[in-house]
């Protein structure tokens, strides 16, 4: 499990992971337990969470200029029952996290 | 080697205007109406008006500055000497550093992203006019190879990035010449009325693309209004087993919903969602444009093309507007390129989607 940087945080137990936008417009949405992820997005999940949590910029924040880019919303489900959502812009969403969300043929 | 600076913008290209942004979270409407709402106490409704007239000023600011820097522009345009826009390209090479490596000597993918850009540079200067996205010869930059597996395209604010798809449903990005109009006219729109990505306004800014987009398409393959293929956006990116599905596209202007469509949207007006996606939204526009040419006949890239864009370059285009105002001015802009039955031709479209315009 992705250890809290914050050792009165409980721990993440599931997370939803919603795409949108993109030159398609297809809407994406997954959920996982945290607990099989791999490590590496563990981390990546961790580390965007606690980012979310000092309200520290992962990379930027707010809706990047241009058109067509994807965007991201994280629900994330923890040990405790509470649920944080988190709103990540294309350029702030960890690679490793990208792949949980794509899209399957209809 | 050639890196982006902080705004993303390719650190050796000349830099965008840079507009002053003033965004809303709460909706003037809605404060107007809680401001006016018996059940909640006086205070609270006094702060309500209070945030609701500064937040009209501050629009009216906000419009009086663009148009304020449009004037400046085309003062400054005025004296200047014309300049060809030039061609950047580049190699991501499958990572996310924009711009990525320079292509000197373009080929195979390269080549055909430069033929294309420049074929949409010659259709925006040929028929409406204007020299590249800011209309001062603003060089194109283009990165390819954008990410693994990258099932994508799309315009940072300053140049085209193109993934190479996943595959399934998307092969490369740039191998539909619609594709490549419609981010450049992201470039096109952020320069004229920048409307926001959100809302009404983001569905109007998509659907613009959507337009330009295909009717370069039209031009390009010389097809007339009645070429169903002319409609298509992003036919010709979707990867085999998507065509062997049935997706043909990603959108149909002239049949939003229609099964063929990866992504099928409402095509009228009082089935849309307003906090959906703006792709999603563009589909009511997107059929109004191709319902109004198709009734004006002949090629798309006459006068139906023609009073979309005096609609853009119109300086009284909101950031913020809606269908309806949108209708409006497409509808003005139809008599003046083409008189009454024209003008007619653009009501009726807009008719059949149900969006009634505004009232002058």
């Amino acid at each position: 499990m992705t250890e809290p940087a914050d050792p009165a945080r409980p721990a993440p137990r599931r997370v939803r992971i919603e795409r949108r936008g993109g030159l398609a417009g297809l809407a994406v949405s997954a959920e996982h337990d945290v607990a099989a992820l791999s490590a590496a997005q563990q981390q990546a999940l961790g580390r965007v969470i606690e980012a979310a949590a000092s309200e520290r910029p992962a990379r930027s924040r707010g809706a990047p200029p241009g058109a067509d880019r994807f965007s991201y919303r994280l629900h994330v489900e923890d040990a405790a029952g509470g649920e944080q959502v988190i709103d990540l812009p294309e350029d702030a969403m960890p690679s490793a996290l990208e792949s949980l969300a794509r899209p399957a043929l209809p | 080697m050639s890196f982006t600076d902080a705004a993303g913008r390719p650190s050796d290209a000349p830099a965008l205007p840079y507009r002053s942004m003033c965004c809303f979270i709460v909706p003037p409407g809605v404060l107007k109406k809680y401001a006016r709402d018996g059940a909640i106490d006086a205070a609270t409704r006094k702060s309500l008006q209070d945030t609701y007239v500064e937040t009209e000023r501050l629009r009216g600011l906000r419009e009086a500055h663009r148009i304020a820097t449009l004037r400046d522009a085309d003062r400054f345009l005025a004296g200047a000497a014309v300049h060809v826009p030039a061609q950047h390209l580049f190699d991501c090479m499958h990572r996310k550093a924009l711009s990525g490596k320079p292509v000197t000597v373009p080929a195979g993918a390269f080549k055909t992203v430069f033929d294309t850009t420049a074929k949409v540079v010659e259709f925006y200067q040929t028929v409406l006019g204007r020299n590249s996205v800011d209309n001062k010869g603003f060089d194109l930059a283009s990165s390819l190879h954008y990410a693994k597996n990258y099932d994508n395209a799309f315009w940072n604010g300053s140049q085209m990035v193109y993934g190479d798809g996943d595959g399934k449903l998307f092969g490369e990005m740039y191998l539909s010449p619609d594709v490549i109009g419609h981010e450049l006219t992201h470039g096109v729109t952020q320069n004229l009325s920048a409307l926001r990505y959100e809302g009404e306004s983001g569905a109007l800014n998509e659907s613009i693309s959507d337009v330009f987009g295909t009717v370069f398409n039209q031009w390009l393959n010389n097809w007339a209004v009645t070429e169903p293929r002319g409609w298509l956006v992003g036919a010709g990116i979707m990867a085999p087993p998507a065509l062997a599905k049935g997706f043909t596209c990603l959108r149909d202007m002239v049949q939003p919903s229609g099964q063929h469509c990866l992504s099928p949207q409402p095509e009228l007006y009082s089935q849309i969602d307003p906090t959906a996606d703006v792709h999603e939204n563009s589909g009511v526009p997107n059929k109004a444009f191709a319902t109004f040419a198709r009734a004006a006949g002949g090629q798309a890239w006459g006068n139906a093309i023609k009073a979309w864009y005096d609609t853009c370059v119109n300086r009284t285009l909101r950031s913020d507007a809606t269908f309806s105002e949108f209708a409006a001015l497409t509808i003005a802009s139809a008599l003046k390129i083409g008189g009454a039955a024209l003008q007619s031709q653009c009501t009726g479209a807009w008719a059949e989607v149900g969006v009634a315009p505004a009232s002058p």
